[in-house]
Order: structure tokens, then sequence, then C-alpha cells
């Protein structure tokens, strides 16, 4: 059988040399005709990319013949999307045609199927951040660019894709996260690390909502992110990215915990370029905050690099690399209402925590044949951390955890109609937690496939699932998650979706082992927990309007799901009595998404808006499913007064959160840990493009303008007003 | 198109204006009340137990006086208030007090003593170690507390050895 296989692939590696052709082409300005560098141009369904030179030029070779789609994006441009036809051996050379939007257009995606689509294409709800949405509004970190996403809460380290999760201190995360499609959630906890990401450098984000375990496996039972980083440039390019503000003190006396305003600064500095087959990008930044809270300053370093080698016109090396050191206070929650920024009397504020992150992956991309292409994948991701207190003190914690992920996946057309993607997945989670878990490994291992089946020209079926084992669950750890999407393209304005699939998340290893004292209780192991689980369902609609002569676009999506054995803390009397890990709650989540954009009286005020209303339920309390939010709004308004002026706004919304954990209250943990409200923020800056020789963006921000108080999660005050200066250089 | 602009905005500005209160407000009403002292440890710390004996230690504060040692119950009935975390030692102690809907006011808290949890036990296993007393004779001195009122000078002194009677039945 395996030397059947490698027969038939040299065979198609030796007929595949004719069926090939090569692209030349140049992407300028559509009104000028200037060239735009740095526009990614991609081919749909194949891994093939490249990035346009100084002079807007790029070439894609060794292109599989036939009828190809060639999606082109760029930073402050309106996505093209360009037909053309490729005969074997042919050079076919296509000129593409930019124009400058202010406001980010959903075109192209790669998590929703593992390969290059275009979003009428996908079956669930996407939504994408892009690098220059990041970077006006001088977000330097993951969960402040995932507060504008509709659909989305954040709540501490902890993110929530349509009410997923509650609150559980960032433990145990239901939404996957991905950088350049390698996991990077933390192998003991199955947590986010929001600073171990160089956003500088992101191209964009893409989230992908619902049940996403067919293609990805645990913990993306509310959804997948994938942080994508840009591509390196083919010519030689440095930005440099500098800002500086402060916290305004807040209007209450026994708030201001200092009588001048905390400071907080960041910079940002990334090179790139390309010799012959060797593209690199190298990135490395520094954040300095002394926070609006006491105990609860940061010093934040981080690095990143990505090395690309062209090992021949069919294959494609690539090495991503990522280095985070974080030195902060252990901020947990207030004192009390009245001194909200200021942490418990019993804080020992001497206490520090050095936490580490690094990721190293490694990727092999192969064009096989015209029909055939894989991708190798490996990496490595630690995550170590610990306190100051000795470690023969009781508040002694440290922790040691590496994943290692391997995966080999295989995207097969099989014809017009078929495209297959499936692949193996081997994932070893190894804990070293002397104080709390001990020593422990978790391994997972899976296949997966997906089919996607034309069957009409306007309508595609897709269907897939995937088998994993999980190694530490009590009884058989075997999950099957299968997933059906369907999306109908009723016009070239408009597309409907609708998809279904089951999706899980295993228990991580400190749910399971962790065994420590916490405010006073003796936090369980419960080796028996078994893994989340979930389905969800979809319908939505995508339309694309032309008003005013100009475009406009919709989405809409009614959505719901189902989860099962939710774990949650419990006290538990049996044969001792002690907070365990226990799978207790069912959850149902109904709820619609409704998402515009486009722009007002010709360009003079562009709109961004979306909102989600929901009706979370627990299903064995009978009432409001805790922590959660049932509605949030978002809204960005962009004004261009000026040809190098812009002011944005962005206004959130989130409801107040019906209910909490009353136990956290009752129990004294959390003094004043009920006072809530609902959230308004409204973020005010002004851009200014200064007309100097070096291209030079200004970026004036104030971050919760109205300065208004409100709490994100239980005893701990949301971010208070922040101006700042930002500066951005981009040297070519 | 310029009317539904006019709309939109006015709709944005509408709900920003008639929403945005300032948020939460510390001043407003104060929420809880304050208990706390001084604690005294009878003998020194020569006199404490063997700590692997001492789970936890707390101050709890009850608005009756306790019939039986499910100190954890209490207190998530609402009827007994403790410190948030143990206070093992220790020289002072606070206890945040939220004047939540049912709280009476003003708030009478009979019995304010430290307790010990010796056992595995979380409910049950807790004995009482000090009262804040109104004699030598540990007899129980109550405390009345309103909203945003802070009591510190209820002091209470511990006796590993020779502690005070036990209320549980």
């Amino acid at each position: 059988m395996v030397l059947r296989w490698l027969v038939a692939l040299v065979l198609s590696v030796g007929i595949a040399r004719a069926q090939f052709g090569t692209i030349v082409g140049v992407v300028v300005e559509q009104s000028s005709g200037d060239p735009v560098v740095g526009a990614t141009i991609r081919l749909g369904g194949l891994p093939h990319g490249a990035v346009s030179r100084r002079d807007g030029s790029f070439v894609l070779r060794r292109v599989p013949a036939g009828n190809l789609t060639l999606l082109v994006s760029a930073v402050g441009y309106h996505p093209a999307e360009q037909h053309i036809t490729l005969g074997s051996g042919d050079t076919v050379r296509v000129r593409i045609g930019l124009r400058s939007e202010s406001i980010a257009s959903q075109a192209v995606v790669v998590s929703a199927a593992r390969r290059v689509q275009s979003v009428q294409e996908v079956s669930t709800s996407v939504s994408l951040v892009d690098a220059q949405a990041i970077a006006e509004r001088g977000l330097t970190r993951l969960d402040e660019v995932l507060r504008y996403v509709p659909g989305v809460v954040v709540t501490g380290s902890q993110v929530s894709i349509r009410g997923s999760s509650g609150f559980s201190y960032g433990l145990g995360s239901r939404v996957l996260l991905l950088l350049d499609n390698f996991p990077v959630l933390s192998a003991d906890n199955g947590d986010m690390s929001f600073d171990a990401l160089p956003i500088a450098d992101v191209e964009r984000i893409e989230i992908v909502k619902g049940a996403g375990s067919a293609l990805y496996g645990t913990s993306a039972l509310g959804g997948v992110i994938n942080v994508l980083t840009r591509e390196e440039s083919p010519s030689p390019e440095l930005r440099i990215r500098a800002l500086g503000g402060l916290w305004t003190l807040p209007r209450f006396e026994t708030w201001r915990y200092r009588s001048d305003p905390p400071r907080l600064g960041a910079f940002d500095a990334s090179a790139s370029g390309a010799f012959g087959p060797l593209r690199l990008l190298a990135a490395g930044g520094y954040r300095s905050d002394e926070s609006y809270r006491d105990y609860n300053d940061s010093r934040r370093w981080y690095s990143f690099g990505k090395v690309t080698y062209e090992l021949s016109s069919a294959a494609q090396l690539r090495l991503v690399a990522q280095y985070a050191a974080d030195d902060r206070a252990n901020w947990l929650n207030w004192r009390s209402l009245t001194y909200a920024t200021l942490p418990p009397l019993t804080t020992d504020t001497t206490d520090r925590i050095d936490s580490r992150k690094l990721l190293l992956g490694l990727e092999q991309r192969t064009i096989w044949s015209p029909a055939l292409f894989t991708i190798l994948r490996g990496s490595i991701f630690r995550t170590w951390y610990t306190n100051t207190v000795p470690p023969d003190s009781s508040g002694h914690v440290s922790a040691d955890a590496t994943q290692y992920n391997a995966e080999l996946q295989a995207s097969y057309q099989a014809s017009e109609q078929l495209n297959v993607t499936s692949g193996a997945n081997l994932v070893l989670n190894a804990v070293e937690s002397p104080y709390t878990q001990g020593r422990r490994t978790q391994a997972i291992a899976s296949v997966y496939a997906q089919a996607e089946y034309r069957i009409q020209e306007n309508l595609v079926a897709t269907l897939g699932g995937r088998l994993d084992n999980v190694s530490t669950e009590p009884t058989a750890g075997l999950q099957l998650s299968p997933k059906l999407g369907l999306t109908y393209r009723m016009s070239e304005q408009t597309s409907l979706r609708a998809s279904i699939g089951r999706a899980f998340r295993a228990a991580t290893v400190t749910e399971r082992y962790a065994a420590l004292r916490f405010a006073g209780f003796i936090v369980g192991v419960n080796p028996s927990l078994r893994s989340e689980v979930g389905w969800s369902a979809e319908v939505g609609v995508l339309h694309t309007a032309v008003l005013g002569g100009r475009e406009w676009t919709f989405d809409a999506a009614a959505f719901v799901a189902r989860m099962d054995n939710l774990i949650e803390p419990q006290f538990v009397v049996d044969t001792t009595a002690e907070i365990r890990f226990v799978n207790i709650t069912r959850a149902l989540l109904p709820g619609v998404e409704i998402a515009v954009r486009g722009w007002l009286w010709g360009e003079t005020i562009g709109v961004e808006s979306g909102a989600t209303l929901m009706a979370p339920r627990d299903l064995v309390e009978h009432a409001t499913l805790r922590f959660r939010h049932n509605v949030q709004w978002n809204t960005r308004l962009i004004v261009a007064p000026l040809p190098r002026v812009q002011l944005n706004a962005d206004y959130r919304f989130l409801s107040r959160v019906e209910r909490i954990d009353e136990r956290i209250v009752q129990l004294g943990l959390v003094p004043d840990g009920d006072a809530r409200v609902p959230i308004h923020v409204l973020d005010l800056r002004l851009l200014w493009d200064v007309p100097v020789a070096v291209p030079l963006r200004l970026a004036f921000n104030v971050r919760n303008a109205l300065d208004y108080y409100y709490t994100e999660y239980i005893g701990n005050l949301g971010p208070t007003r922040q101006v700042s200066l930002q500066a951005e250089w981009r040297l070519r | 198109m310029r009317l539904y602009g006019k709309l939109l905005l006015g709709c944005v500005l509408a709900l920003l204006l008639s929403h945005c209160d300032g948020g939460l407000d510390p001043t407003a009403l104060p929420p809880t009340a304050e208990l706390g002292g001084r604690l005294t440890v009878r003998g020194g710390s020569e006199s404490y137990p063997p700590r692997d004996s001492i789970l936890d230690l707390r101050v709890v504060a009850f608005r009756t006086i306790p019939r039986d040692s499910s100190i954890i119950a209490a207190v998530l009935n609402g009827q007994a208030y403790f410190t948030p975390t143990s206070i093992l030692d220790s020289t002072h102690y606070a206890i945040s007090i939220p004047f939540t809907e049912g709280t009476p006011e003003p708030l009478r808290l009979e019995y304010i003593a430290v307790a010990q949890q010796y056992g595995p036990n979380v409910f049950r296993d807790w004995r009482v170690v000090g009262v804040h007393a109104s004699d030598s004779l540990w007899t129980p001195k109550a405390v009345v507390l309103r909203r945003g009122e802070r009591r510190l000078d209820v002091d209470i002194t511990i006796d590993f050895r020779n502690p005070p009677p036990q209320p549980f039945r």
C-alpha cells in the first residue's frame, strides 16, 4: 500500500512538471497607477503566495495549470480578486489595481478550512482584524485587539467566543489560539499568553466562530483564533513604532494610589528582507506599564523571527521563533470597591511573577503535483514561570510546561468539484510543577479529513471529521468531531452559509492534577475529569450592496451551541472536603449576530458596527449562565476631514453580567465582588500622515475617553482613561 | 442616504449620552462595612499546636451564636462572615461585610471568634480558639455595624492550649 502510494507520488511529480506555469504581475493603486508595495498575493485553494516588491511586481512560479483565482490584499486597500487561465508551461502577465480603503474588507481566510478561501466560501462565521486596525488603535496585546471583535468577549486572560467561556482565571481556554498556524495554548493550564504574540508584526487575525474541533481538535469548543504575522518583505524594510502615554488620575480620591499619573511606553522594531531564496523577518519590542492599579505594573520583552527558505520552486521551509519574557506584579483582585485600585491588605506586595514563553516552529510546504500539496509542521511551545517567594515557603509557585506538536496535512484536488484536506496530528503536553501538579504528561493523537464538494457552480458542501485519542481520559479517550457545512452563492453580492459541528475540550493537566491552597482553601486533584463536549450550529448571510456609490457589507448569523460536561471548580464533600474541578454544568447558548460596514456621504464617514445578542442558559440550575453578557455592540466611526488626517471613534457596549458565582461573594473571597455595571467604553483617536521624507504616521489616542468605570471580571476594575501618542515609521 | 446616515449617528450619540453615567462609584453608597482588630496569641508562638494541625485559621463573625461547626455553610447562607484568607501568623485582621439584599441594618454580630480547621473536612472540622470577649471568662461581646462603618477595634485573644467554651452542640 505504502509502495503504491510512493509510486503514485513519484509519477504525479513527474507528470506534474509539464503541468505548471508562471504568473508574473504588478500590483498598482487603481486611480493613480502607483505601485503598491507589500501587497499579499495568494492563489485560492493553493499554498502559493508572494509579496509585491517596491515596484509592485511579483512572481509566482510552479503554479498548477488551469483556471485560477488570484486573491490580492494590502493594508489600506480594498482586496481584489482576479480569475486567470494558466496553460502548461505558459507565463501569464497580470496587472492588478487596488482601490484605497480605510475600512478593512473581509476577503481571504486560511483558518476556516486550513487552506486559502474567499470568505464567501466559508460555511461558518469569520471575523478579521487587519494590521491597519491594530496599528491605528495603538494596540500592543492580543486581548486589546480582540475586544473590538463582534461576538468576542475578553475577561481578564480569558477569551470567549459567543459565550463559550465565563470566568475561570484563564484556566482551560475554550478557544484555540494559533500563531502562524502553530498552537500556542500553554501545556499545563491550557491558557492564552497574550503578551507572547508579536502584535506589531501581525498581518491579520482570523477569528473562526463556532465548533472548530473537526479540523483543530481539543480546545476549539467556542472557536479558533489564528494570529498570522506578515510575510517577509522581498526588499529591505524597517519598521519602528514608539508609544508613550499615561493613565489619567481617577475621579475618586480613594482610587488614587499615587499623586502623579502612571506612565506606559512601548517600543517595537522589525526588519525584513530577502537574500536570494532566503527571506527574513526579525522583530523585537519592549513594553512597560505602571498601570492604573497599584501592584499591577509590568515589563514585557519579546523577540520574533521568521525565516523562509525556498528549497525549490515547489517546496518551502519556514522557521518561526518567538520568545517573550514578562516581569509583573501578582494582582488577583481589589481590596474593595472603595479601594478598587489597591490589592487586599494581606497581599505580599514584594511577590512578583517571572514568566517566559518560547515557540519554535518549523513548517515545510511541498507542492507534489497540481492536485496535491502537503504541509509538514512541528513545534515546541514552552511556558515557564516562577514567583519570587522562596521555594521552601508555602506561597511559592512555579511550573515548566512544554507542548510538542507534530502534524502532517495534505490537500488533494481530486477533481474540479472535490477538494479533500486531511491530516494526522500528535500532541504531547509535558508538565513539571513540583509544588502543584508534579510531573505529568498528556498525549493526544488525531486524524482528520474534510471534503469540500461543489455540488453546483454556486453550491458547496463541506463534510469532515476528526478523531482524537486523549491519553488522560478516565475511560475510552476517543473523541469524534464531525462537521457539515453548506455555502450557497445566490449572486455575486449574496452568499448563504449553514454549518453544524461537534467540538470538545480535553481537561487540562492543571484542572486534572493541580493540588494547591488557594485563598485558604484546598484545591484537590480529580483524575476522573472528562472532556467538555458541545455541538454548535449556525445559519448566516453575507451581502454586499452599493449604496450611495459606495460598497456596503452586511453579515448576519443566527447560532446555537449546546455544551455538556462543562468543567467548573466546586466544593466536593466525600472522603475529604475540598475544591475540585468537576464536570458539572450543561449550557445552551442561542443568539444572533449582525455586522455592517461601509461609507456614508461619499468618503466622509466610515462605519463598522457589529452586535451580538445572546440568551445563555445553565441547563442544570435552570438559570442564566454565569459570567456572560447578553448584549455586545461594537461600533467604529471613521471621519476623514482632510486628505492626511483621520478621526476615529470606537464605542464598545456590553450589557451587565446578569449572574456571577455568588459563593465568591458570600465567602468574602472578593469584597464587593457583586459590584458590576454595563460597560460603555469610547476610544477616540486622531491620525496624521506627516508629509516628511520618511513615511511617518502619528496617532493620538484617548482610550476610555469617558473615564467610565466598570468591572471586566469579579473584583477587577477595568482599564481607566489612557492617553497616548504613537509614532510609526516605515523605511523601505 | 443622508437621512439614514444622520439617523444612525443620532442613535449612536443618543445611546452614548443616555447610558454613560460614569459607571462604578465607590462614594454613592458604601456597600460594605469593615470589621477588624488586633490578634493576640496567649502564650506566644510557642503555644501553637503542630502546624500540620492548623489547616486553616480564620476570624468568623456570626449573626447569632453558632450551634454547630459548619462554619462554611453559615457563611454561604449569609449568617456569618469570615476573613478572606488564613490569619495564621497575622497580628491584625479585617473583614469586609457586604450589605446585600436581605442584610439587616444595623447588623448585629453576636459572636466573633477565631476558628481553627483541624481536620480535612472543611465543612465540619472546626473549633473555636479565640473569642471577642467582654471579660476573661470568654463572655462573647456583640458588635453592631452600619453601612460604610469601620470598626477596627474588635480585638481577639487566641488561646490554643485553653480554648474558649465551644458553642457547638
